[in-house]
C-alpha cells in the first residue's frame, strides 16, 4: 500500500481567537460538550471537530476560509445534521462550520418563479412560506423538518415526488459559493434557463462539501397541483408489486409518488399508526396530481393497470384527510422499522426499474444470509424511480451485530445493486458510508472525480476524506497535525 | 418508591442508543430555535446522555444547563421517529444533578419555598385564600375545606403570584353558574410539586402528594377540577403512581365546561367579536391530549371567530415557561413568548387565549416587553364574560 503525508493545521488558540473576530465570540465554541454535539449525524459514525464556528454572513465563510486554508486547518460544512452517510462528519477534526444560522428567505419572486434563500434555511419553512402562494420546491426529502436547503444542494437531495419533480439539481438555477481559498463565486444565472458557461452549479450540486461551502441559493419554483387522487393496493408477492409499478410508468404515466413496503415494514407500520382490517403483504401507494378531470382519469387507469397484477387489496381516494392518512402510513416505514433495535441504519440505492422485482426479492432474503446474528431488515422507498431504502435494525453495542450488518452492507451493493446495474446512492449521498463502494461504481472516472476536487482545493482543507472528494481511503494516507 | 425508577439515568441507555439523531426534534423545539446551538436541541441533549452513560462525560455546570434549558414542552418525544423518552431522560439528569447537589439555584429556592410554606412563593398559607376578597368574592365562594362534590384546586400561580387571579374568580363563577357544589381546600392545599418533578428533586413528593389525596379525600370530593395544566398532569398522571388509586377523578376546568356546553347549560349572553387564537399549554395539550375542550368552548361563543397557530395541537410551541424555564431562565422563556405574539399577530389575531395561568403570565409579560396591544385572556375568562358572569376588559 503506497502512504501518501498529509499536513494538517492545528486549531490553536490562535486560531479560535481569529475565529471569534470574524464571527463573535458567542458564535464560536471549543467546550467538549458542544463538540460532542456535532460529532454524530444520522449515520453510525462519529468524529469530533475541533472547534464549532456558526458564520451569519457569506463573508464571514470567505474570512474563515482564509484563515483555514492559510493555515492548512480542515473545515467541514454542516447543514441540519440529517444525513445518513456522515457527509458532515469532521473525520480529522478541524473546523465545523455550522450553517444554520445563515437561515434567511431572501426573495420570494412568483412572476419570476423563483426564491433567493441562505443555506441555511430548513426545507419545511421555506416550502411552507411558498405554499402560502401556491407554490412550491418540489424535492421533499423525508428529513424536511430537519434538513437544509444548503444540505439538500450538497447531496442533490430528493424524495417521495422524485419521479415526477426529479431531484434538487433540476431547481438550481443559481449558486453563492465561497472557495477554499475564501474567494466567493456566482455559478449559473437567476434565469429559467442559461448555458452560458461552464455547467459550475451542476459540478457544486451533489459534491457533499467537498469543492466549496454554498451560502446563497436559487431555485426555480412550481404551481402546487389543485387536485389530487390516491390508490393502495396490497400484493402478496413483492414481484407482482414492483410489475405493477413498472407498467404505471410504460403507460406514460407519470404519478406524483409511487411508494412501496415491504410485507415486514408494512405490518409494523399499520400496527405503528394503527391501520387495521387491511390483509398483510407489500404495501405501494399511487399518487396523482393535477387538474380534477385529469386526476380522476389517470388514476382509473392506474386502477387497471395494478389490478391486472391481481393485488389482495386495492382502494382509491380522492378525500384530503383519507390521502394523508395513507401517505403517513407509507412515511411512518422508518419510525416503525426504527422501534425494533437500538440502532436504525437507513441505505440508499437505486436500481434500473426492470430490475427492481429481481434486486427487492434479494434484498428481502439478506437477513436470512446474516442468519443468526439478530441483524434485521426492512424495505420501503420510492419504487417509482427505483429509489430503495433497505434498512438495517441491529444492537451496535453487540460486536456481532455489527460485523453483521458490515457484510449486510458489502451484500446489498456489492453482490445485489451494482451487479444489477444499479447506483450506490440515489439521494443520500457517498459521505463516509459509501465511501468504500465508489470506485465499484465509477472505476477510472473516480480519478477525474478526485482531480477536479484537487483543483478547487488543492492543500484538501474543505470536508477531507470523504468518498466523492477525498483523500481517500484514509489507511493510505498519513495525517500529520502541525503547530 | 416506584416512582424514582423513572428519574434513573441508567434506564436511559436503549434511548440515547435509539436516537436516530435525524434531526425532527430540532428545527421546531422552542429552546433550540433561539441559541441555535446543537447542544441546546433535544437531539444534543440525548448525544450529551449517551455521552455521559458511556464516554465518560462528567456531570458538570455546562451539562446542568444544557438540561435545565428545556421546556420540557414535549415536542421531541412526540416527534421522534424511534420513540425516545427525551423528556424522561432529561428529568431523570435533572434528578441526578438534585442528588449531586448541583441543581440550579433557582430550582433550589423553589424547593425551600415549597418545603417551607407548601407554596412555590414562600407566602405564608393563609394566602392561598387571600385572592377571594381581592377578587371580591366573600359572599360567592361558599366552601372553604368543606365537605362538596367536587374540589376547585386552584394550583399556586393562579392565586398567589398577584396576576392571574382572574383565572381564579372566572373558574369561582363558572362553578357557581352551572350551580355545582364545590369547596376550595383553602389553606389545606398545598402546591401539586410540580416544580419538584420538573427539577428532578423527589426527596418531598411523596408527602406532598400524600398530604393533598388526603386533603381531597376529606371531603368526600368526586371530582377535583383545576384551571392549572400543571396541576392537573400531576395529579392525574404523577400521583397515582405515589399514592396508588384514589377515588376522584381528575378534570381540567375545560373539560368540566364541555360537558356542560354539551348538556346545553351554557346560555351565551355576550358577544365577543374578535379573532381568537388558541395557544395549546404544553401540560394540558401535547403531554395530557385534551386538545378540543378550549377549543370547543371558544368557538361556541357568539362573535367569536376561532383560527390557530400554524403549529398547533400536539405540533404547538410552548409558550417558553415551561420545565421551570420562567425561573431558571427567564430570557429565553420571554424570548419564546415574544414569537408567540409575533405568530399570532401572523394569523391575525386581536385575542391571544390560553388555558393555562403560566402561558397568559409569560406571554403578558412579552406583550408589556414590547408593547403589544393584543389582548391575552383565558378560556375561563372569556367562557364566562360571555356568559355574563365576569367583568373583564377582554
Amino acid at each position: 500500500m503506497k502512504v501518501k503525508k498529509l499536513k494538517y493545521g492545528k486549531v490553536s488558540s490562535k486560531i479560535i481567537d481569529e475565529l471569534k473576530k470574524i464571527v463573535g465570540e458567542e458564535n464560536v465554541s471549543s467546550e467538549k460538550e458542544d463538540l460532542i454535539c456535532y460529532s454524530r449525524d444520522a449515520s453510525l459514525y462519529q468524529y469530533l471537530p475541533d472547534v464549532i464556528v456558526r458564520p451569519k454572513t457569506t463573508e464571514q465563510v470567505s474570512l474563515i476560509m482564509k484563515l483555514a486554508n492559510k493555515n492548512r486547518i480542515p473545515v467541514t460544512p454542516r447543514g441540519g445534521g440529517s444525513g445518513a452517510a456522515g457527509g458532515c462528519l469532521p473525520l480529522i477534526g478541524g473546523i465545523l462550520l455550522d450553517m444554520r444560522a445563515m437561515n434567511q428567505i431572501i426573495s420570494i419572486n412568483i412572476e419570476d418563479q423563483m426564491t433567493i434563500v441562505e443555506a441555511g434555511v430548513i426545507y419545511d419553512f421555506l416550502n411552507e412560506k411558498l405554499m402560502r402562494k401556491g407554490f412550491f420546491f418540489p424535492p421533499d426529502p423525508s428529513s424536511g423538518i430537519a434538513c437544509t436547503i444548503g444540505g439538500m444542494v450538497n447531496t442533490n437531495a430528493s424524495g417521495e415526488r422524485g419521479i415526477k419533480y426529479g431531484s434538487t439539481k433540476d431547481y438550481v438555477l443559481w449558486l453563492e459559493v465561497v472557495l477554499p481559498s475564501g474567494e466567493i463565486i456566482h455559478t449559473g444565472s437567476k434565469t429559467l434557463k442559461s448555458v452560458s458557461g461552464l455547467d459550475l452549479t451542476r459540478l457544486i450540486v451533489g459534491s457533499e462539501g467537498s469543492l466549496g461551502i454554498v451560502t446563497k441559493v436559487c431555485l426555480k419554483i412550481l404551481p402546487v397541483p389543485e387536485y389530487y387522487g390516491t390508490a393502495v393496493f396490497i400484493y402478496d408477492s413483492i414481484n407482482s408489486l414492483a410489475k405493477a409499478a413498472a407498467k404505471v410508468r410504460e403507460a406514460g404515466i407519470i404519478p406524483e409518488m409511487i411508494e412501496f413496503m415491504d410485507r415486514k415494514t408494512t405490518k409494523l407500520a399499520f400496527e405503528y399508526i394503527g391501520i387495521k382490517g387491511l390483509p398483510e403483504g407489500n404495501f405501494m401507494l399511487i399518487d396523482v396530481g393535477g387538474i380534477e378531470e385529469y386526476v380522476t382519469k389517470t388514476l382509473n387507469k392506474v386502477f387497471e393497470i395494478c389490478l391486472k397484477e391481481k393485488p389482495e387489496y386495492s382502494e382509491k381516494t380522492f378525500e384530503k384527510e383519507y390521502r394523508d392518512k395513507l401517505i403517513a402510513a407509507r412515511k411512518s416505514a422508518l419510525p416503525s422499522l426504527a422501534r425494533l433495535k437500538p440502532c436504525t441504519v437507513l441505505e440508499d440505492c437505486t436500481l434500473p426499474l426492470s430490475k427492481l422485482p429481481e434486486a427487492a426479492y434479494k434484498i428481502e432474503k439478506i437477513p436470512e444470509m446474516l442468519e443468526g446474528s439478530g441483524v434485521d431488515l426492512g424495505d420501503f422507498g420510492h419504487i417509482g424511480d427505483g429509489n430503495l431504502h433497505p434498512t438495517f435494525v441491529f444492537d451496535d453495542r453487540i460486536e456481532k451485530e455489527k460485523l453483521a450488518f458490515l457484510k449486510g452492507l458489502d451484500i446489498l451493493y456489492k453482490d445485489i445493486v451494482l451487479p444489477l446495474g444499479g447506483s450506490i446512492t440515489a439521494e443520500h449521498g457517498v459521505g463516509l458510508a459509501k465511501a468504500p463502494y465508489i470506485s465499484l461504481e465509477h472505476g477510472p472516472a473516480v480519478k477525474w472525480m478526485r482531480a477536479i476536487k484537487k483543483l478547487f482545493d488543492p492543500k484538501f482543507i474543505l470536508n477531507p476524506g470523504k468518498g466523492k472528494g477525498g483523500p481517500y481511503p484514509m489507511e493510505e494516507i498519513k495525517i500529520e497535525i502541525v503547530e | 418508591m416506584k416512582l424514582l425508577s423513572k428519574y434513573r439515568i441508567e434506564d436511559y441507555v436503549n434511548d440515547a442508543h435509539k436516537c436516530l439523531r435525524c434531526g425532527f426534534c430540532v428545527t421546531l423545539c422552542p429552546i433550540h430555535s433561539h441559541s441555535k446551538w446543537e447542544s441546546e436541541s433535544p437531539r444534543g441533549r440525548m448525544l450529551l446522555i449517551r455521552g455521559m452513560l458511556e464516554e465518560g462525560l462528567k456531570a458538570n455546570s455546562i451539562i446542568r444547563d444544557r438540561m435545565f434549558e428545556c421546556t420540557l414542552c414535549g415536542y421531541c418525544k412526540y416527534r421522534c421517529p424511534a420513540g425516545v423518552r427525551t423528556i424522561d431522560a432529561y428529568k431523570a439528569v435533572r434528578h441526578q444533578f438534585d442528588e449531586l447537589n448541583l441543581s440550579p439555584e433557582p430550582a433550589n429556592i423553589l424547593e425551600k419555598n415549597l418545603i417551607e410554606s407548601g407554596n412555590i412563593f414562600n407566602h405564608p398559607k393563609e394566602a392561598r385564600i387571600e385572592w377571594i376578597d381581592y377578587m371580591d368574592l366573600a359572599n360567592s365562594i361558599k366552601k372553604i375545606n368543606k365537605p362538596a362534590e367536587i374540589v376547585y384546586f386552584t394550583g399556586c400561580s393562579t392565586v398567589l403570584s398577584g396576576r392571574a387571579m382572574s383565572i381564579a374568580a372566572a373558574t369561582a363563577s363558572l362553578l357557581n353558574y352551572l350551580g355545582l357544589d364545590w369547596t376550595l381546600l383553602g389553606e389545606n392545599e398545598k402546591c401539586c410539586g410540580n416544580p419538584l418533578f420538573l427539577s428532578g428533586k423527589l426527596k418531598h413528593v411523596e408527602a406532598i402528594a400524600k398530604h393533598n389525596v388526603e386533603a381531597i379525600e376529606k371531603l368526600g370530593a368526586s371530582i377535583v377540577v383545576t384551571s392549572c395544566p400543571g396541576c392537573y398532569r400531576v395529579l392525574k398522571s404523577e400521583y397515582p403512581e405515589i399514592v396508588g388509586k384514589f377515588n376522584f377523578e381528575i378534570l381540567h376546568i375545560t373539560q368540566l365546561l364541555e360537558k356542560a356546553l354539551d348538556d346545553e347549560k351554557l346560555k351565551f349572553k355576550n358577544k365577543i367579536e374578535a379573532k381568537i387564537v388558541y395557544h395549546d399549554p404544553c401540560e394540558l395539550g401535547r403531554l395530557m391530549n385534551v386538545f378540543d375542550p378550549p377549543r370547543k368552548l371558544i368557538e361556541n361563543i357568539p362573535g367569536v371567530k376561532l383560527t390557530e397557530f400554524i403549529y398547533n395541537r400536539n405540533l404547538a410551541q410552548c409558550c417558553g415557561a415551561g420545565g421551570l424555564m420562567k425561573a431558571t431562565f427567564p430570557s429565553i422563556a420571554l424570548n419564546q413568548a415574544i414569537v408567540k405574539l409575533t405568530e399570532a399577530h401572523e394569523v391575525e389575531a386581536e385575542i391571544l387565549a390560553s388555558a393555562c395561568q403560566t402561558c397568559k403570565l409569560n406571554m403578558m409579560d412579552a406583550a408589556s416587553e414590547k408593547n403589544d396591544e393584543i389582548k391575552i385572556a383565558d378560556v375561563t375568562e372569556l367562557v364566562a364574560k360571555a356568559l355574563g358572569i365576569f367583568e373583564s376588559n377582554i
